[in-house]
């Protein structure tokens, strides 16, 4: 299927019961996610976000407000090297008890295009697990994607990283690569270092902290020392 | 940092036939409407499934309402719920919401079709305001009963079709009879590639996830999809069909099922106009549309985008002269925005190519508006009834592959 300007492509075994059923609910949830999180679609949730949240608080659900917390800290912790509102982080105020999102000054929006596709990944997922899918592979692009368990016949999912990366088993896990070339340069403070050309990879639990942090590694030109036990980030030429 | 860009089929669903096209933009104000303030309208939702979540996402973009109820008899279904609707008290039937909370005023029923009629009836009995999602329902003695019971109803009594609330088509509506001048023909589509089978939630049977393909309760594609394009052209014709002619079958989806997953109707209005309409879950193409086609032009909706094309013998009027420009592949369509010098002074004007919330959002705001404000019911159990029994008919068309008659009469 086509979402978020690439294509996701969705293994699942041959002998799985309602195998297309789950297939396409995995895939509508990616869609789904796709509608909300494109700035580009003036119906789309965030837009709805870009538009109001300047003056009011906007109430979020719970993958989304996960989303947007992961997507803070990351922010936080990379030292603005990871934005999704473009150099305005210090003026996006999340509340925990209400579950809102504001912005504290005009001129603030966001853009989720470093991380939506690994957290519409993560949810597909989950929605795979939830259904007792125990094998499946899943993609967006080749830039991010999931090995769910094991491959049917018992070994890790393997991906080979092109352009001289890294050849990767994931077992119930996530990567993410990104490349400094398609990157716009981000706001930095002081302390970030400066924006360096190259590739990075992360692997971990969750696509779209792996997302968030190999964006970050390509921006930084190293690998961060925030990123979090059991996430693996590498950089290459 | 990946960028997200419209992706091609939505693009092209929303633009294409826009060369030359005049996009029918609806006023400012219709745009983001807003509940007058004042004590939060508390909701309750029946129906937790794809479109009950889909109704919630829409509801927490509206800061005077308070989701304070869902049912559903799935407790996975709840959960999900409960992701968009975090204070709300969970129910597993509305009976029992209806009993222990008197303080949910308006009630919005998103259950399978066949089940609308026993909610409908008990809603309105226990005094509460009601949405009932598009069609109301599977037969036509049940779209009978609920238009009565409507009519006796001292409540609002709102039926979702959305073409009605949507401003783009609000919009397009009056010059559907004034700018095409004389109506010839009508054509519409809803084009998916999908199985339309869901996989059942813990605890659910496979039969009650998949009732759309159970043709015992379901009005298939004709009613499940076509009712909400059909109403479109009943509204903008200000009158009913008055018979169907209808084919379809299993083309693709072979696994079992006997409910068609392509089909082709035709319902014919009383002056031999016809609405020419296929839909199918084997082929994306095009995605949803309706075209009218009069001797001064056409109009094509698609849902948040809309075009009038004139014919170059037809008057030009004045309000075409506030046009932009849009580059639409290699050629340049004319976009003209309605009420431009509006939109501009609030410096909306970009805002006003596509509306800002998908259609459910707008039909959902005039259901709190009429329970909130007391606004005029955009559309009617009585409305939604009739539009409900074309829909059923147009099902029994393509089921029987023979000629039916319709009336509308309740």
């Amino acid at each position: 299927m086509s979402a978020m300007a690439t294509r996701f492509e969705l293994v699942l075994p041959a002998d799985l019961v309602d195998w297309r059923a789950i297939g396409e609910s995995a895939l509508a949830t990616i869609d789904e996610w796709h509608t909300r999180l494109n700035r580009f679609a003036a119906d789309s949730w965030v837009s709805h976000v870009n538009r109001t949240a300047h003056h009011t608080p906007i109430v979020c659900d719970e993958p989304t407000w996960d989303l947007l917390c992961d997507a803070h800290d990351v922010w936080r912790q990379s030292g603005g090297a990871f934005d999704v509102t473009r150099g305005h982080g210090d003026a996006l105020m999340l509340d925990p008890l209400r579950r809102t999102v504001a912005f504290a000054r005009l001129g603030v929006a966001l853009d989720f295009g470093g991380i939506a596709k690994g957290h519409a990944i993560d949810c597909a997922v989950a929605q795979l697990q939830a259904a007792g899918v125990r094998s499946a592979f899943l993609h967006g692009g080749t830039s991010s994607g999931a090995g769910v368990g094991q491959t049917p016949d018992g070994r890790p999912w393997t991906v080979v990283v092109a352009s001289g990366g890294p050849r990767l088993a994931l077992n119930d896990e996530t990567f993410s690569v990104s490349d400094a070339a398609a990157q716009e340069r981000p706001h930095i403070d002081g302390s970030a270092g400066v924006v360096s050309a190259g590739r990075a990879v992360v692997c971990g639990r969750s696509a779209r902290l792996t997302d968030a942090w190999s964006t970050a590694t390509v921006v930084l030109g190293r690998v961060p020392d925030a990123v979090p036990d059991g996430y693996l980030a590498r950089i290459y030429t | 940092m990946t960028r997200y860009t419209p992706d091609r089929r939505r693009f092209i669903t929303h633009t294409a036939g826009a060369l030359a096209g005049l996009s029918l933009v609806p006023e400012a104000a219709d745009l983001l409407p807003q509940l007058a303030s004042g004590a939060a309208v508390k909701v309750g939702l029946v129906g937790a499934g794809r479109q009950g979540r889909s109704i919630l996402a829409e509801l927490q973009k509206i800061p005077a309402v308070e989701v304070v109820a869902v049912c559903d008899p799935l407790e996975s279904r709840q959960n999900l719920a409960r992701q968009r609707a975090q204070a709300a008290e969970m129910f597993a039937d509305h009976k029992t919401m209806l009993e222990t909370r008197p303080d949910v005023t308006a009630i919005i029923v998103a259950t399978p079709t066949h089940q609308h009629r026993a909610i409908v009836e008990d809603v309105v009995a226990a005094g509460r305001h009601v949405y009932c999602e598009s069609p109301i329902a599977s037969t036509v003695e049940d779209c009978q009963a609920m238009a009565a019971v409507a009519a006796a109803a001292r409540t609002v009594c709102h039926a979702g079709f959305q073409g009605r609330s949507n401003p783009t088509y609000q919009r397009a509506q009056p010059l559907a009879r004034t700018e095409l001048r004389t109506m010839v023909s009508m054509s519409a589509q809803w084009h998916r590639k999908t199985s339309w089978r869901f996989p059942a939630a813990t605890g659910e049977a496979e039969g009650q996830a998949n009732w759309r393909l159970n043709p015992e309760v379901s009005t298939g594609l004709a009613g499940e999809c076509g009712a909400q394009q059909f109403d479109v052209a009943h509204w903008c014709r200000g009158e009913y069909p008055v018979r169907a002619r209808g084919r379809g079958g299993v083309r693709f989806h072979k696994d079992g099922r006997t409910v068609a997953d392509t089909i082709e109707v035709d319902l014919v209005w009383e002056d031999d106009v016809v609405l020419r309409y296929g839909a199918t879950l084997a082929n994306s193409y095009g995605n949803q549309f309706e075209l009218f086609n009069g001797i001064n032009g056409s109009i094509r909706l698609a849902w948040t985008h809309g075009w009038l094309f004139k014919e170059p013998d037809a008057p030009t009027q004045g309000w075409e002269v506030y046009a932009t420009r849009q580059q639409i592949f290699d050629e340049e369509g004319i976009v003209l925005i309605a009420n431009a010098t509006q939109l501009a002074a609030q410096g909306q004007l970009q805002s006003g190519v596509g509306l800002p919330h998908p259609s459910l959002y707008y039909a959902l705001m005039d259901f709190l508006k009429s329970v909130s404000e007391g606004a005029p019911v955009v559309c009617s159990m009585e409305e939604g009834a009739r539009a409900s029994i074309v829909a059923i008919r147009a099902n029994e068309a393509v089921t029987t592959g023979s000629e039916v008659s319709i009336d509308v009469a309740l």
